[in-house]
């Protein structure tokens, strides 16, 4: 899975591709883990509109994101969520934790 | 040997790749270990002094010589010698051998000693040479250690894991319980994607005979996932015993998971309870795929989508443990499968097996349902692995309860146990308002020592009139509100908030077992507090209420008094005696 990570105003686009999987781990943690303790970033969001396929652990690893960014105070967005992405998302009930756009 | 070595440039500087480096030489010739040592020294290395080829071996193999050079000036005995040796070695450290060939070597001779040595130098050698050669083997020599030490870890993690696996395996092994009569109506297939699978599926009976059925599919897949999913199985088992329902048991689940597992660990899962006297499933799906109910023909005659987070993500005030009842008219299948196989990736590596494969497999008569699912699934993906765990489980809905098997024991053929007993216990409003009923009522089966195949019907009769002796006597609660719109709701509500208040009131129960006429009977007295209720008028009341809205009040007075043998109230209802026969009598 490959990571870009794009600033807009105080919102923190970080936009994955690929297959969001275990193996993505490390690579998401680290796109992420400086942006929870800047104090100019709000929120962050997380563009999964080139994402193939997302399993449990990647639904782990959005539920970690959240605990973090939720201690402090940034908000998570879920964005471009499609085809079975959406699918997976739909059947975890994510809508009822995250701002999915 | 010519071995004619330049003289050393002037300010010649010790490269420290190779200091301290120890190197071994091969050859009965004093004036080429002479010339050999210099070259050595100038690059920072030490010649070592060894007397045989076992010496050799053994000073390198301690990691004290990185480097054996061999002199070809008497044959190749000595390499040889060497390389075998160096076989059948175990060195500490990687060292390298190489051979010197003298300057009219061919081509065919390096290729004869091909195999034997790791390089092989041509005589006269340099200073700069000697010292280039000696560090890239030095190198060499590092990354090969590197690699062999990475090894030897690699092979220490999987002995570990296996290790951790096999006792795992083993564990969970344990844990699983099987109910002869519940695994009558379960087929199922698990494939985990691991050693260890992180789905787990269950049957079990309750006392009053649901059948209480369980997928559960921790987050990931091997040992992670199904350490996950163990307190699932074990609350599950555990609750489904003590006569709990399904809401309260995931209640328990999510909460256990909660406190034990970290933010980004969590179990989708289906906790589903059929009964098959009043023909009513409930479910709750947080997380797993839709839940089908399959008709004779594999029809889907209903389906339940997740409607909940999974368990282990929401704290116990944002969990949602709310089911949904279906009432089925005809025998029925229910089918249950975890996204291992929705998610299955077909041959093509780009469509998933999802719900209209799995609609097309199960058309068709009951019996091979499971397997054609599972071929249909292993045609699917052309036999490669799956990704993930996956299962399937199917749970036969039946019109009626499966019947006990008759054993066959000495009060069941009729004679009468000698020694008969009372039980006699009060329960006043400290204990009342702790009382959860269903457990209360199994743990008394239990106590009592009724046989298994009589416990269903006394579960039945015990919960159901302490639950009205409860309710209506000492609570004082209204039948009528059942009636009103919302007055499950209401009823549930107000009967939480009259409990939690109770400062007075009690419950008398007396339980005993007592011969009558060559038979074996046991009779449950239970006398409320309250002002007395209108018996007639709440048998009406819940009889009209129809099947499904019936099972809160567990089977319905109709259904108690289908099993007691007597069954009277007294005192306007503040009394009631039951009686339910154990053994026959003459």
């Amino acid at each position: 899975m490959q990571t870009r990570v794009s600033v807009i105003n105080e919102r923190v686009r970080i936009s994955l591709s690929g297959r969001f999987d275990f193996n993505a781990h490390r690579t998401f943690k680290s796109a992420y883990e400086g942006q929870i303790g800047s104090s100019e970033v709000s929120a962050i969001e997380i563009d999964l509109g080139n994402v193939d396929y997302l399993d449990s652990a990647a639904l782990g690893m959005l539920l970690l994101l959240r605990d973090q960014a939720s201690g402090a105070h940034k908000t998570v967005i879920l964005s471009n969520c499609r085809g079975v992405v959406q699918q997976i998302l739909d059947i975890a009930n994510f809508k009822k934790l995250f701002t999915i756009q | 040997m010519d071995l004619t070595s330049p003289p050393l440039p002037a300010g010649h500087a010790v490269p420290e790749e190779a200091a301290g480096a120890g190197v071994i030489l091969i050859d009965s010739d004093l004036a080429v270990r002479r010339d050999l040592q210099v070259m050595l020294e100038a690059n920072g290395a030490r010649l070592l002094a060894v007397s045989c080829v076992a010496e050799a071996v053994e000073l390198a193999d301690r990691g004290e010589a990185a480097v054996v050079l061999c002199a070809m000036s008497e044959g190749d005995g000595a390499l040889r010698a060497l390389a075998e040796r160096r076989l059948d070695s175990r060195p500490a450290c990687p060292w390298t051998l190489v051979a010197l060939v003298p300057a009219s070597a061919v081509e065919a001779d390096i290729e004869r000693l091909h195999g034997l040595a790791d390089d092989f130098l041509q005589l006269p050698l340099s200073v700069g040479w000697l010292g280039a050669r000696l560090r890239m083997y030095l190198r060499m020599g590092a990354y090969v250690e590197r690699t062999q030490a990475q090894r030897t870890m690699l092979m220490r993690h999987q002995d570990e894991a296996e290790e951790e696996q096999r006792i795992a395996s083993y564990l969970i092994s344990r844990l699983e319980r099987l109910d002869p009569l519940a695994e009558r109506l379960m087929h199922a297939w698990v494939s985990p994607a691991h050693h260890l699978s992180g789905d787990v599926v269950a049957v079990a009976r309750s006392p009053d005979d649901r059948i209480n059925v369980l997928l559960a599919d921790g987050t990931g897949h091997g040992l992670a996932a199904a350490i996950s999913v163990l307190p699932v199985s074990e609350v599950f088992h555990r609750m489904t015993d003590r006569g709990f329902d399904i809401a309260s048991i995931v209640t328990e689940m999510n909460r256990k998971l909660r406190s034990c597992m970290p933010a980004d660990r969590f179990v989708a899962c289906v906790a589903a309870s059929i009964d098959m006297r009043d023909r009513v499933i409930e479910l709750w799906n947080g997380g797993c795929p839709p839940v089908m109910l399959l008709g004779s023909d594999g029809s889907m005659e209903r389906i339940w989508r997740s409607r909940h987070m999974a368990l282990g993500i929401l704290d116990d005030k944002d969990f949602d443990s709310s089911i949904e009842r279906f009432s089925y008219r005809e025998q029925s299948q229910l089918m249950v499968v975890s996204d291992g196989l929705s998610e299955a990736l077909g041959q093509d590596g780009k469509h998933r097996f999802g719900d209209r494969e799995l609609l097309e497999a199960v058309r068709g008569e009951a019996a091979p349902r499971l397997s054609r699912v599972v071929s249909r699934l292993q045609a699917f993906t052309g036999g490669r692995a799956l990704e993930d765990d996956a299962s399937v489980l199917l749970v036969d809905c039946l019109l009626e309860p499966l019947a006990e098997p008759v054993v066959e024991t000495p009060a069941a053929t009729g004679s009468v146990r000698t020694s008969h007993w009372a039980l006699e216990l009060r329960l006043g409003p400290t204990q009342l308002r702790k009382l959860t009923l269903a457990p209360f009522a199994s743990s008394l089966v239990e106590q009592l020592g009724i046989p298994r195949s009589l416990r269903s019907n006394v579960y039945c009769m015990l919960s159901e009139l302490l639950a009205n002796a409860l309710d209506y006597g000492v609570l004082g609660l209204d039948p009528a509100v059942l009636d009103m719109p919302g007055g499950r709701e209401r009823f549930r509500d107000d009967r939480a908030a009259r409990l939690a208040g109770l400062s007075s009131g009690s419950l008398w129960i007396k339980a005993a077992v007592e011969p009558f006429g060559g038979g074996e009977y046991l009779q449950v007295e239970i006398e409320d507090s309250g002002t007395g209720f209108d018996i007639e008028g709440l048998e009406a009341r819940l009889a009209g209420l129809g099947a499904a809205d019936a099972v809160r009040r567990g089977r319905g007075l109709e259904l108690v008094r289908s099993v007691c043998t007597e069954l009277r109230f007294d005192q306007r209802g503040r009394r009631v005696v039951a009686i339910i026969a154990l053994s026959a009598g003459r």
